[in-house]
C-alpha cells in the first residue's frame, strides 16, 4: 500500500527523483525548504490503479523532485503550511484528479477551474486496480 | 477602525483585460485580504493533449497563451525530442531563439503599453503599440503570422529564412531599437509613472523565492534566475547574462522588462548575424515513450511541461506549468496593506496571463 | 519645451502613423499564412492532409472522390500543405473576408480524372 513504484528505467525518465512515502512527504519538504529550495509546481499522473504525483522544487536553477505513489481513494497531507504557494497547484490536482488533500489553507473545494456542474474530476481516469476478488 | 467591505476586482475590469476576480477585504482604502477566483477560461487544454496525437499537439500547446505562444510550442517540441532521443540542427536552434525572442519583444512592449494604460496614460500606450506593430509585421514577414506564428516542429522548425528576410529583419530591430530609445525615458523617468509605481507592491528576495515567484518578478527582486542561462536552444552559443534589478517594486519590474527589450534585440540581431548553415529539421521517428520536463523561460517566467508518454501516438500525461500560475500567489502578499488605488498596478506588475494560467 | 516644440513641428510635416482602413487597404506580405485553398486537379484523395489537420478541418471521401474543407474550422497553421506531397494543400497570403455564416467548400475529382479510371 502507498508503495510507490519505480518501473521507467531504461526509458528516457526525470534525473533527480526521489521516491517517498506520504507520511513522509512533509517532512522532507521541510527539509528542502530549510536548504533554500524554490516550489515549482506538483504534477499528477494518473496511471489508472494510483495517482502518482510529483513535486517539482527549484534551487540555483537544478530541478529536485519528489515522488509520491498514493491510493486513489487516500488522501495525500497539503504542503501548503510549508510552501503558502502549493495552494495553486494542489487546488488544481484537486479540481482534474479528484485528489484528496488534507490541511489545504485556500481550500476551493474542488471548484477552483472547473465549474459546479462537471459532475466528476475531468482528468481522473477508471480505476484499473483488481482488488481480491476481482471485482 | 474603518469598515469592513468585500470588494470583487474583476473578472470585468476596465484596467485589468484579463479574466482574473480578486475578492477584496476592504477597510476603508486599506487593503486587508485577497482571494484570487479563477476558472472563467478554463479550457482542458491537458486534457485534449492526451487526445490528440502527439505531433497534432504542437499547434493545441500554441493556443495555450497567445502572446507567447512561440514559447509554448518549443517547450512542448523540446520535451517530445527528449522522449525521441532527437537532436534538432544548429540552424533550427537559431531560428527558433530568434522567435522565441521576437515574441519576448512584442510581449513586453504589449505589457509595457498596458502599464501606460493602467495609469491613463492613452497616448503612451499607443505609442508603444506602434512600436509593437513592427514586431508583429516582422513576425508576419518571417513566420507568416502575426502571432500563433507556428514555427516549431518536432526535430527542428517548419520555415527557413533568407537573406534578404534577415536583412530586413535587421533594419526593423534598428528602427525598433530607436524608437524605444526615445519613448522608454518618458515612461521610466516621468513623475506621475514613478509616484504610481516606486515603492509600490514590495517583494524581498527572500518573499520573492518562498512564494516561487519567477521570471522578471523574481528577477526585480534581486534574484538572478533566467533559465536561458541553463543555454537550451542556441543560447548556450549567444551567451546570456540576466537583468536584475534589486528593489522589487513595480518599478523594478518596469524596468527589468524594458531593459529586457533591449537585450532580445541584442540576443535576436546576434542569432540573425551568426545564423549558421545547414537544415533546419531533423526527421522525428518512432513514437514517444517515458517521462520528460523540460523547463524554459516565457516573457513571463518560467515554464515547465511535464510529457510522459507510453509508447503509443497519444500521450499519457501533459502538464503545463505557465508562468502566471506562479505569480498568482505573490499577489496574495503584495497586496495586503497597499491602497486600493493601487490594485490595477500591482496587478498588473506580474504581467498577469490568465488564459495560460487556466489552460 | 524647445523639445516639445521639436514633437510638435514633428508631428505637423510627417503622416498619419495609421492608414485610413477600406480605402487603403495593407498588401498581404509573400510569406503570410493567409488562407488554405486546393488545387483538386491534383489531388489522389490520399487524405493525408486530413489526417494532419489539429482542427479537424479537412474529411476526405476516398470513394466519393470528395474533399471537404471547412475555411471557418481552419487554423491556417500549414500542417496539411507540409503533408500534401502533390501540392494540392497550398497556402495564400490572402486572408479570407469575414461572413456571416460558416459554408462549406466541397471539391470534387475533374471529370477526366473519373474517366481515366473508367479506360
Amino acid at each position: 500500500m502507498g508503495e510507490a513504484r519505480t518501473v521507467h528505467t531504461e526509458l528516457p525518465d526525470i534525473d533527480n527523483v526521489q521516491v517517498v512515502r506520504k507520511e513522509e512527504l512533509l517532512e522532507r519538504v521541510a527539509e528542502l525548504a530549510s536548504q533554500g529550495f524554490r516550489f515549482i509546481t506538483t504534477t499528477c499522473v494518473d496511471t489508472g490503479e494510483q495517482f502518482e504525483v510529483y513535486y517539482h522544487f527549484d534551487h540555483q536553477l537544478q530541478m529536485s523532485h519528489l515522488l509520491v505513489a498514493v491510493e486513489k481513494d487516500d488522501p495525500i497531507p497539503s504542503i501548503t503550511p510549508i510552501y503558502f504557494s502549493a495552494f495553486v497547484a494542489e487546488n488544481e490536482m484537486k479540481d482534474l484528479f479528484g485528489v484528496k488533500v488534507d490541511g489545504l489553507n485556500v481550500d476551493y473545494q474542488g471548484r477552483m477551474l472547473v465549474s459546479d456542474e462537471l459532475p466528476s474530476p475531468p482528468m481522473r481516469k477508471p480505476n484499473t486496480r483488481r482488488d481480491g476478488d476481482g471485482s | 477602525m474603518g469598515v469592513k467591505t468585500i470588494l470583487p476586482f474583476g473578472p470585468q475590469h476596465p484596467v485589468l483585460p484579463e479574466p482574473i476576480q480578486l475578492r477584496i477585504t476592504l477597510e476603508d482604502e486599506n487593503i486587508g485580504q485577497v482571494l484570487p477566483a479563477l476558472g472563467y477560461v478554463h479550457r482542458g487544454i491537458e486534457k485534449a493533449g492526451e487526445k490528440n496525437d502527439y505531433p497534432l499537439n504542437v499547434y493545441l500547446v500554441e493556443r495555450v497563451c497567445g502572446i507567447c505562444s512561440a514559447t509554448h510550442g518549443l517547450a512542448y517540441c523540446m520535451a517530445v525530442e527528449k522522449l525521441l532521443a532527437v537532436e534538432p540542427p544548429l540552424r533550427a536552434n537559431y531560428l527558433r531563439v530568434v522567435w522565441t525572442e521576437l515574441h519576448r519583444l512584442h510581449s513586453h512592449l504589449l505589457w509595457l503599453g498596458l502599464l501606460a494604460d493602467a495609469f491613463g496614460f492613452e497616448s503612451l500606450f499607443m505609442q508603444i503599440w506602434r512600436i509593437r506593430e513592427m514586431v508583429m509585421d516582422a513576425l508576419e514577414k518571417t513566420a507568416g503570422n502575426r502571432v500563433i506564428i507556428s514555427v516549431n516542429t518536432i526535430g527542428g522548425v517548419r520555415r527557413d529564412l533568407t537573406e534578404e528576410q534577415i536583412e530586413e529583419t535587421l533594419r526593423t530591430l534598428a528602427e525598433c531599437e530607436k524608437q524605444l530609445n526615445a519613448i522608454l525615458p518618458v515612461i521610466l523617468e516621468d513623475y506621475t509613472v514613478r509616484k504610481r509605481t516606486v515603492g509600490k507592491g514590495v517583494l524581498t528576495a527572500d518573499q520573492a523565492l518562498r512564494l516561487g515567484a519567477v521570471g522578471p518578478v523574481l528577477r526585480a527582486s534581486g534574484v538572478a534566475q533566467d533559465l536561458r542561462m541553463t543555454g537550451y536552444a542556441a543560447y548556450g552559443e549567444l551567451g546570456f547574462e540576466p537583468i536584475v534589478e534589486t528593489a522589487g517594486d513595480c518599478y523594478a519590474r518596469a524596468v527589468v522588462r524594458a531593459r529586457e527589450c533591449f537585450q532580445t534585440i541584442d540576443l535576436v540581431r546576434r542569432a540573425l548575424q551568426n545564423l549558421p548553415e545547414g537544415d533546419i529539421l531533423t526527421k522525428p521517428r518512432g513514437n514517444p515513450n517515458g517521462r520528460a520536463i523540460v523547463r524554459v523561460e516565457a516573457p513571463r517566467g518560467e515554464l515547465l511541461y511535464f510529457v510522459a508518454g507510453n509508447g503509443t501516438k497519444n500521450l499519457e500525461r501533459m502538464r503545463v506549468r505557465t508562468p502566471t500560475l506562479a505569480n498568482v500567489p505573490t499577489l496574495l502578499e503584495m497586496l495586503p496593506g497597499a491602497e486600493f488605488a493601487d490594485v490595477p498596478v500591482i496587478t498588473l506588475s506580474i504581467d498577469p496571463c490568465i488564459s495560460c494560467t487556466e489552460r | 519645451m524647445p523639445k516639445m516644440l521639436k514633437a510638435v513641428v514633428g508631428n505637423l510635416v510627417t503622416k498619419p502613423a495609421t492608414r485610413p482602413h477600406p480605402y487603403r487597404r495593407r498588401e498581404a506580405f509573400a510569406r503570410a499564412r493567409g488562407r488554405v485553398i486546393f488545387d483538386i486537379s491534383r489531388c489522389i484523395f490520399c487524405g493525408a492532409c486530413a489526417l494532419r489537420c489539429p482542427a479537424s478541418a479537412i474529411r476526405v471521401n476516398r470513394t466519393e472522390r470528395e474533399l471537404v474543407f471547412e475555411p471557418f474550422r481552419c487554423i491556417i497553421c500549414g500542417a496539411c500543405v507540409d503533408g500534401c506531397r502533390r501540392g494540392c494543400a497550398q497556402i495564400i497570403p490572402q486572408y479570407h473576408s469575414p461572413a456571416y455564416t460558416k459554408p462549406e467548400e466541397t471539391y470534387r475529382a475533374p471529370i477526366e480524372v473519373k474517366e481515366d479510371n473508367q479506360l
